[in-house]
C-alpha cells in the first residue's frame, strides 16, 4: 500500500492508513501493533493560542492538549503557526522534534509558501501522548496571540485480531505449513498448532509478510 | 504544484516618530530581528511606506535605507516631503529592493515638527 508519513500529492494530505490497514504505533521504547477500524478527517482548527509573547522572547513550553485522542486512537496531524512566530515542537514533552546535532530546526510562519502542503510538519499523537510546543517572537515587535493551527485525521484502532484479507490468510497458511514441515522434518512438536490465528498473524506482520505502516508517534531525540 | 520560494510574509512596522534631522539621527522603521534563539535571518523586501509631516514649516527630503550616521545608505531615492501633508509609497512605485538589516530613516531637515513614518515589509527567509 502506498501510504507513508510525510506523503504530499498535488498540494494535499493524504491519511496514512485506511480502514482495515495495519499499522504499528511507536511510542518511544513502545511498539503497539494495531488495525484501524475507521478513521476520519479533522479540519484545520485552533490547537492553541500560546498568548502575548513579548518581542525577542520565547513563550512556557506548553501541552497541546487539544491534540489529545482517545484511547486505542492515533492521530495524523500538521501545523503551522498563525501568527508571526516559530515553533520549536515536543513530543513528548521532553523529547525534540526536528533536532539536528547544532539545532532544533523550528516551524517558520513562512512554511505556507515554502511548503504549502506543510508535509514537513507531519506529527503522530498517540492517544493523549500530546505534543507541547515554544513559540519563539524574534520580532521587534511584541504578539498579541500565538496562535496554532492543526489539522489532520483521527484514527479509531483496535488488536489486529483474525486475519481478514487474502493475503493475511495466505501469510498465515504459510507460516501453519512451514512449521508443519519442520516439525515433520526434526521429528518434533509442531509449536503453531497450539497458536490461535490472531498469534500467527502477529508474527506474519512483525516478519512483514504483510503490509504494516509502521508510525512514529513520539521523537527520537537524544537530548532531553 | 508551483512554490514561490522566494516569497516572504507581509509585515507592518511599528509607526514611527521622526523628530530629528539628519543621517545621525535616523532611526529604525523596520527592525531586523537579531534574536539568537530565531533560526535564520529575514531579508527585508520594503512593500509600502507612509508618511504625515507634523507642522515642520518646511519642505524636505525623506531618507530610507539601512544604517545611521555615516554609515547610512539609501535603500530608494530620497522621497519630497510637503509640510502637513501625507503620501504613500506602494508596491508598483517601489523598486524592489532588499535589505538585510534594518531599515532606518530620516529628513533632510524637519524644521519645528516632526514626521511620521510607517512601513511595510515582505519578511524573506
Amino acid at each position: 500500500m502506498d501510504l507513508y508519513p510525510f506523503k504530499s500529492v498535488g498540494g494535499m494530505m493524504e491519511p496514512i492508513a485506511l480502514q482495515d490497514h495495519l499499522v504499528a504505533i511507536h511510542y518511544i521504547k513502545s511498539v503497539y501493533y494495531k488495525r484501524v477500524t475507521f478513521f476520519e478527517g479533522l479540519p484545520p482548527f485552533q490547537a492553541i493560542d500560546l498568548g502575548a509573547i513579548v518581542a525577542a522572547t520565547v513563550s512556557a513550553r506548553t501541552p497541546i492538549t487539544r491534540m489529545d485522542m482517545y484511547d486505542g486512537e492515533f492521530g495524523q496531524f500538521r501545523l503551522f503557526p498563525l501568527d508571526n512566530i516559530q515553533l520549536r515542537v515536543f513530543l513528548p514533552r521532553g523529547s525534540a522534534k526536528g533536532d539536528l546535532k547544532t539545532i532544533q530546526v523550528p516551524i517558520d510562519p513562512a512554511i505556507v509558501t515554502r511548503n504549502p502542503d506543510l508535509s514537513m510538519t507531519e506529527l503522530f499523537v498517540w492517544q493523549d501522548n500530546h505534543p507541547a510546543i515554544e513559540g519563539v517572537n524574534a520580532n521587534a515587535l511584541a504578539v498579541t496571540s500565538g496562535i496554532v493551527i492543526a489539522m489532520g485525521y483521527r484514527y479509531h484502532t483496535d488488536d489486529p485480531g483474525d486475519p481478514i484479507s487474502r493475503q493475511e490468510e495466505q501469510a498465515v497458511n504459510l507460516l501453519r505449513s512451514e512449521a508443519e514441515a519442520e516439525a515433520v522434518r526434526l521429528n518434533r512438536t509442531n509449536q503453531f498448532a497450539k497458536l490461535k490465528d490472531d498469534e500467527v498473524l502477529m508474527l506474519a506482520i512483525k516478519k512483514k509478510m504483510v503490509p504494516c505502516t509502521h508510525i512514529w508517534a513520539s521523537g527520537m531525540s537524544a537530548a532531553t | 504544484m508551483i512554490t514561490d520560494l522566494l516569497k516572504g510574509r507581509r509585515l507592518p512596522g511599528a509607526m514611527v516618530n521622526l523628530a530629528a534631522a539628519g543621517a545621525a539621527n535616523a532611526t529604525a522603521v523596520y527592525t531586523q530581528s537579531t534574536f539568537a534563539q530565531q533560526l535564520g535571518t529575514k531579508k527585508l523586501r520594503l512593500k509600502k511606506v507612509m508618511w504625515r509631516a507634523n507642522a515642520m514649516g518646511v519642505d524636505t527630503w525623506l531618507h530610507i535605507g539601512t544604517g545611521v550616521a555615516g554609515a547610512f545608505v539609501d535603500l530608494i531615492p530620497p522621497t519630497r516631503i510637503f509640510d502637513n501633508l501625507d503620501d504613500t509609497l506602494t508596491e508598483a512605485e517601489l523598486p524592489d529592493v532588499e535589505a538585510n538589516a534594518t531599515i532606518t530613516a530620516y529628513p533632510d531637515a524637519i524644521g519645528a515638527g516632526s514626521i511620521d513614518v510607517g512601513v511595510e515589509v515582505e519578511e524573506i527567509g
